[in-house]
C-alpha cells in the first residue's frame, strides 16, 4: 500500500517537474473549464450571461491567485522557484555580462588562491606522513641543553645505551647517510642511500612492495652487504624491473643484493634528503662503549608506545641523560634529546609561511568579496524599481531576498567552478617548478593537488562568500522600504542605508589592502636586506659538481688527493674554465663538518664546554677561485700541500671569537678532526663565508689542506670565464677519463644553491607582494566606482548647488573630501591592524623589525596618494557637469 | 497566506475523498456535489477546492485524468486510488471517534 502510495507520489511530483509546461496548461485548461462550467450552471438558473461570467470569475476569485496555490502545494516547488530564479539570475547577468565577468573572475582567482594555499596546507601540515599511526613516529632529536639548540643528530655511543632502556618506545631506530656511488651499469649515478637499523620500516609500519625487509642479521658483521631500492630508482634506474630481487648492485666499489623495493608514496627520511636506497646499519656496541667520543653521527627514530605521550617520553629521556652525563661528564656534558613527531619537524618549518600566504589570500578573498558587494549594491539602485515593481504584484519579501541570494549564490558558484579549474592548472604547473632540493626533504610537495577534502574547502569558501557579499545586499534590498516608492528613483530612505553600506565596504577593503600592503612592504624590504648579505663568496659563474670517493678505489688520504689534484688540474685547463678547486663542504650545500678546536696557550675547558669549530678541507686556490677575500696572512701554497707541513687558515669570526681578540697570525691550534695530535699554525684569516643560510651568523672555521685531509666526500667547484652551456659535459669527460666509474652528470651552477637559500624570502616576498599590489588594485577600483557611484547619485544635488552659484571647485573638494575620509578610515585601521598583526610575521622577516617604520610610512603615503587618486576622477567629473542639462534630466 | 477557512483544515481532504469514493469526478462537480451532500451547509470556496485537489492528487491518494464528460467536453476528472481509498477508511473511522466523542461532549453540557 505505502509503495502504490509513493508511486502515486513520484507520478505526480515527476508530471509537474519535467512537464512543467504541459502542467501549468492543464491547470489553466482545467480552471477554464471550471469557470465556463459554472457560468453556464448560472445561467440556467436564468441569470443575464454577462453576470453568470462574472459570478464565475469571483467564485474562482483571482485565478492567478489560485493558480498559485496550485503549484505551492507541489512538492518540489522550491526547486521550481530556485530554477526560476536561476533563469532570471543568468537573464540578468546576460543583459549586463561585464559586471558578471568582473565578480565570476575576480571571485575566482581569489577561491583559487584559497584553494591552492589550502592545498598545500593540507598535504605539507594535515595529511599526515605515509606512516603506519604516523603520529606516533618520533625523532629523538640530539639536543644542546646549554644552548637550548637542536643538534639533530645523536652519538652511537649513547643511542646504544638507551635504545633497550627505555619504557616510552616500542622500538628504536637509527639512521646515517651515505653517499653511494651506484656502478656497473650504463651512467655511474651518486645515489642518496643511508645505513638504517634493520627495525626502521618496521616501526614506520611500511611493509616493502618486492622482496623483503631487513633483517637483524642483515646488520651483523661479516653478513653480506643488502639493500632495499626507493620505488622512484627502481622505476627510474631499473625500468621497473620485477625481477631486480635478488640482483646484485656495485655501491661504492662493493656487491650489495638487492633484497627489495619499498611501495610508491613511501618516503624515508623526513627532513632530510629522501633516500634512493637503504642499507643496513649495525653496531659494534663493544669498540662503541670502549670510545665514548665517537661524533654525532646519526638521527634516532622511534615509535612511541601507544599509552605514551610525548610528556612522559621527554621525561624518562631527561633522566636517561642525566645518568649518562653523570656516568661521562667528559663526553656527556650538557648533551640531551628531544622528541619530536615527525609530523612536528615539518610543521615548525612550514608553518609560519603557510599561515602567512592563508592569511594573504583569505584576505584577498575578503577584499573581493566587498567588491564585489559594493558592485552588487551598485547595481540594485539601477533595480530598485523592479523589485518595487515585482514586490507590488505579489512577490513576497522572502521571495526577492531568495531572488536576491540566488543570483549571489550563482556568481559565487561560477566563481568557485573558475577557482578550482585555475587551482587545479596551477597546482599542476607549480610542481614541476619545486625544486628538488625542497621536493628531496618534504616529498609531500609533489603530492599537492585538489582531492575531494579540498574541493568541500572551495565549496564552503564559495557559500561564505556568498554570504559575505550577497546578504547584505540582499536583505537591504528585499525590504519593501527600499522600492517603496515606484517613482523615486534613488530609493530615498533605502538610498542613504545603501551610502552607509558602502562606506563600510569601501573603508574595509581600504583597511585590509593597508594590511597586505604592510605585510607585502615587509617581506619585500627583508627580501632586499637578504639579498644585499655579503655571502663571502662569489656564486655567479660556479660550477659545481658533488663527488664520493669509495673507500674501495681510493682507500686512503693519498690515494683520494692524487685523484683530487689530477681532477682540478684537469679541468683548469678546459676552454672556458678560469680555475677549479675542491672542498669537502660547500656553502650552502646544507651539508657541514665540525671538529672540537683547542687553542695553544688558552686555559682548558670545562668538560662539555669544549670551543667547535666548522672545518673545510681545500684544495690550493681554494679561496682565490670561490673569491673568498684573503685578510691577513697569506692562503695556501703549493709547499703547504705536502703532508706535513702543520698550517691551517682560518674566517674572521674563528679569529675574533676563539683567539679573544689576539692577533690570529701565529698562533698555533690543535684540531679534534687530525688525529696527528700536531700544533698547527694560523698563516691566514680569510673572510666569512655564509655557510649554513645566508641570514644565519657564521660559525668559526679552519681551513686545512687538501693532501692532509682529503674527504672520501668532495665537491668541485669550478669557475667559467664566460658562458656555462657545455662545460658541464666538459667537466663529466675530465671525470670519465680519469675515473670511468665516477658518477659525473650532477654538475650544477652554485646560483641554483643560493636561490634555494633564498627561496622562503623571495617565496614570501613575491607572493605577499604580487597579492598586495592586487589588493591595492582591488580596493583602488572599489573606492573609485563608489565615489563615482556616489557622485552620480547626487548629480541633482550638485546641479541645485551649482545653479546657485557654487563654483566647481566647491563641488570638486565635496564629492573628494567624502572619499578622502573613507580612505583616510581605512588606511588607519588598517595600519593599526597591522601593528597589531604584524609580529605573526617575525620569524619570516630579516634585518627588520615587523614594525619597520620605514615600511608603515611608504605604505601610508602610497595609499594616500593612490585612493585620493581614485576619488579625485569622478570628483573632478561631478564638478563638471552642466546644471541645466543634468536639471532637465531629472 | 490565506488558509481555507470556510473548513476544519483536513475536513476538506476527507469530503473531496468521500465524494470521489463513490466515483470519479470533475472539480467542479466535486463543488457541486459538496453542497448537494451537505445541504448547502458546508460552503467551499473554489479557490481552497483546486489547491486541495492538486495536493491530494500530490499526496498520492487521488489520480486524475482527462476525458470526455456529458455533452462531450473535456474535463479534468479525479478517482480515488487503492491507497487513497484506505487513508479514506482510517480518516473515516478517525472522524467517527472524533465526532462520537464531541456529540457526547456537547449533550453533557445540555443535561
Amino acid at each position: 500500500m505505502e509503495i502504490e502510495r509513493w508511486y502515486y507520489r513520484i507520478r505526480a511530483a515527476l508530471g509537474t517537474l519535467i512537464h512543467r509546461r504541459r502542467a501549468e496548461d492543464e491547470l489553466a485548461a482545467e480552471l477554464r473549464d471550471h469557470v465556463e462550467r459554472e457560468a453556464a450552471h448560472q445561467k440556467s438558473y436564468g441569470v443575464s450571461p454577462a453576470e453568470a461570467a462574472r459570478r464565475a470569475g469571483a467564485s474562482l476569485q483571482a485565478v492567478e491567485t489560485v493558480k498559485e496555490r496550485c503549484r505551492e502545494v507541489r512538492p518540489m516547488g522550491w526547486l521550481e522557484d530556485l530554477w526560476k530564479d536561476t533563469r532570471v539570475a543568468v537573464l540578468g547577468f546576460s543583459r549586463n555580462p561585464l559586471f558578471a565577468l568582473i565578480c565570476i573572475s575576480t571571485l575566482g582567482l581569489g577561491i583559487a588562491a584559497n584553494t591552492t594555499i589550502f592545498s598545500a596546507m593540507d598535504t605539507l601540515l594535515v595529511r599526515p606522513l605515509p606512516y603506519r599511526d604516523a603520529d606516533r613516529v618520533v625523532f629523538t632529536l640530539g639536543w644542546s641543553v646549554r644552548t637550548d639548540s637542536m643538534l639533530f643528530n645523536v652519538r652511537p655511543a649513547d643511542w646504544v645505551e638507551w635504545r633497550d632502556a627505555t619504557r616510552s618506545f616500542e622500538a628504536v631506530s637509527a639512521y646515517r647517510y651515505l653517499a653511494a656511488n651506484l656502478t656497473g651499469v650504463d651512467r655511474p649515478a651518486r645515489l642518496r642511500a643511508y645505513r638504517i637499523t634493520p627495525n626502521s620500516f618496521a616501526i614506520l609500519g611500511v611493509d616493502p612492495l618486492l622482496g623483503r625487509d631487513f633483517r637483524d642479521s642483515d646488520a651483523a658483521p661479516g653478513a653480506d652487504d643488502v639493500t632495499i631500492l626507493s620505488h622512484t630508482v627502481w622505476r627510474n634506474r631499473f625500468g621497473g624491473d620485477p625481477t631486480i630481487v635478488g640482483r646484485d648492485l656495485i655501491l661504492n666499489d662493493a656487491a650489495v643484493t638487492v633484497v627489495g623495493v619499498m611501495p610508491p608514496r613511501f618516503a624515508f627520511p623526513q627532513s632530510n634528503w629522501a633516500g634512493d636506497l637503504w642499507l643496513p646499519l649495525g653496531f659494534d656496541v663493544a669498540s662503541l662503549a670502549s670510545n665514548r667520543e665517537t661524533s654525532a653521527s646519526m638521527v634516532s627514530v622511534a615509535r612511541l608506545r601507544p599509552s605514551v605521550s610525548l610528556e612522559q617520553a621527554q621525561t624518562e629521556m631527561d633522566t636517561i641523560y642525566q645518568r649518562l652525563e653523570a656516568a661521562s661528564p667528559d663526553t656527556n656534558a650538557g648533551i640531551g634529546v628531544r622528541i619530536r613527531t615527525m609530523q612536528q619537524m615539518l610543521s615548525d618549518v612550514l608553518f609560519a609561511p603557510l599561515v602567512l600566504l592563508m592569511a594573504v589570500v583569505a584576505v584577498v578573498l575578503l577584499i573581493i568579496c566587498a567588491n564585489v558587494a559594493s558592485l552588487l549594491l551598485a547595481r540594485a539602485s539601477a533595480r530598485a524599481r523592479e523589485m518595487a515593481i515585482r514586490n507590488a504584484l505579489g512577490a513576497g519579501r522572502l521571495r526577492l531576498f531568495r531572488q536576491l541570494l540566488t543570483e549571489a549564490l550563482i556568481l559565487a558558484g561560477l566563481g568557485g567552478g573558475l577557482g578550482v579549474v585555475l587551482s587545479i592548472w596551477g597546482l599542476g604547473a607549480l610542481r614541476p617548478g619545486i625544486p628538488g632540493e625542497i621536493a628531496s626533504v618534504m616529498p609531500a610537495v609533489r603530492e599537492m593537488g585538489v582531492d575531494l577534502r579540498v574541493l568541500a574547502f572551495s565549496g564552503g569558501v564559495s557559500l561564505l562568500a556568498t554570504v559575505l557579499f550577497g546578504l547584505a545586499p540582499a536583505l537591504m534590498l528585499s525590504k519593501p522600504a527600499a522600492g517603496g516608492r515606484l517613482a523615486n528613483r534613488s530609493g530615498g530612505d533605502g538610498g542613504r542605508r545603501r551610502h552607509r553600506l558602502l562606506s563600510l565596504l569601501v573603508v574595509g577593503e581600504v583597511a585590509l589592502s593597508a594590511l597586505l600592503l604592510v605585510g607585502a612592504g615587509l617581506t619585500t624590504r627583508s627580501l632586499w636586506n637578504v639579498l644585499q648579505v655579503d655571502s663571502g663568496f662569489e656564486s655567479r659563474g660556479l660550477l659545481v659538481l658533488d663527488l664520493t670517493l669509495p673507500i674501495g678505489s681510493y682507500p686512503d688520504v693519498t690515494r683520494r688527493a692524487t685523484f683530487l689534484t689530477q681532477l682540478v688540474d684537469r679541468v683548469q685547463v678546459l676552454p672556458g674554465i678560469e680555475t677549479a678547486e675542491v672542498v669537502n663542504s660547500l656553502p650552502l650545500s646544507q651539508t657541514n663538518s665540525s671538529t672540537d678546536v683547542i687553542v695553544d696557550g688558552q686555559p682548558p675547558a670545562s668538560p662539555g664546554d669544549t670551543p667547535r669549530t666548522d672545518y673545510r678541507v681545500v684544495s690550493r686556490d681554494y679561496f682565490g677561485t670561490m673569491g673568498i677575500s684573503l685578510l691577513r696572512g697569506r692562503g695556501f701554497e703549493t709547499r703547504d700541500q705536502d703532508t706535513t707541513t702543520p698550517v691551517v687558515v682560518v674566517n674572521q669570526a674563528f679569529a675574533e671569537r676563539l683567539l679573544a681578540g689576539d692577533e690570529a697570525l701565529g698562533q698555533r691550534v690543535k684540531l679534534g678532526v687530525a688525529a696527528d695530535d700536531l700544533w698547527r699554525e694560523i698563516v691566514g684569516v680569510v673572510g666569512d663565508v655564509k655557510h649554513t643560510d645566508l641570514t644565519q651568523q657564521t660559525n668559526p672555521a679552519a681551513y686545512l689542506p687538501l693532501h692532509q685531509f682529503a674527504r672520501a666526500g668532495m665537491t668541485l667547484v669550478a669557475r667559467a670565464s664566460g658562458p656555462t652551456t657545455g662545460l658541464a659535459a666538459a667537466i663529466g669527460t675530465e671525470v670519465h677519463a680519469l675515473d670511468p666509474d665516477q658518477p659525473a652528470d650532477g654538475v650544477y651552477p652554485m646560483e641554483r644553491a643560493v636561490d634555494t637559500a633564498m627561496i622562503l624570502h623571495r617565496g614570501s616576498a613575491t607572493f605577499t607582494a604580487a597579492f598586495g599590489v592586487l589588493a591595492l588594485l582591488l580596493a583602488t577600483m572599489g573606492l573609485y566606482g563608489v565615489i563615482a557611484y556616489v557622485a552620480a547619485q547626487q548629480v541633482p544635488e550638485l546641479a541645485i548647488r551649482m545653479a546657485l552659484g557654487a563654483q566647481p571647485g566647491d563641488v570638486l573638494r565635496m564629492v573628494l573630501r567624502k572619499g578622502a575620509v573613507l580612505a583616510l578610515v581605512g588606511i588607519g585601521l588598517g595600519l593599526a591592524a597591522a601593528f597589531a598583526m604584524m609580529r605573526l610575521l617575525a620569524s619570516l622577516l630579516y634585518g627588520l623589525t615587523p614594525s619597520d617604520p620605514v615600511t608603515f610610512s611608504v605604505v601610508a603615503v602610497g595609499l594616500v596618494t593612490v585612493t585620493l587618486l581614485a576619488c579625485y576622477l569622478p570628483a573632478r567629473r561631478a564638478s563638471r557637469i552642466d546644471p541645466m542639462t543634468a536639471l532637465r534630466l531629472e | 497566506m490565506s488558509k481555507p477557512s470556510d473548513l476544519v483544515q483536513g475536513t476538506l481532504d476527507l469530503l473531496i475523498l468521500k465524494i470521489l469514493a463513490l466515483e470519479p469526478l470533475n472539480g467542479w462537480a466535486i463543488g457541486q456535489r459538496l453542497k448537494q451532500v451537505s445541504d448547502d451547509v458546508l460552503q467551499v470556496s473554489d479557490g481552497s477546492l483546486y489547491p486541495a485537489l492538486h495536493k491530494l492528487e500530490h499526496q498520492g491518494l487521488i489520480v486524475s485524468e482527462w476525458r470526455r464528460s456529458e455533452n462531450n467536453r473535456r474535463a479534468k476528472f479525479y478517482e480515488l486510488t487503492r491507497p487513497g481509498r484506505g487513508h479514506l477508511d482510517q480518516e473515516t473511522a478517525q472522524w467517527m471517534r472524533l465526532s462520537a466523542a464531541i456529540s457526547q461532549v456537547v449533550s453533557l453540557e445540555e443535561l
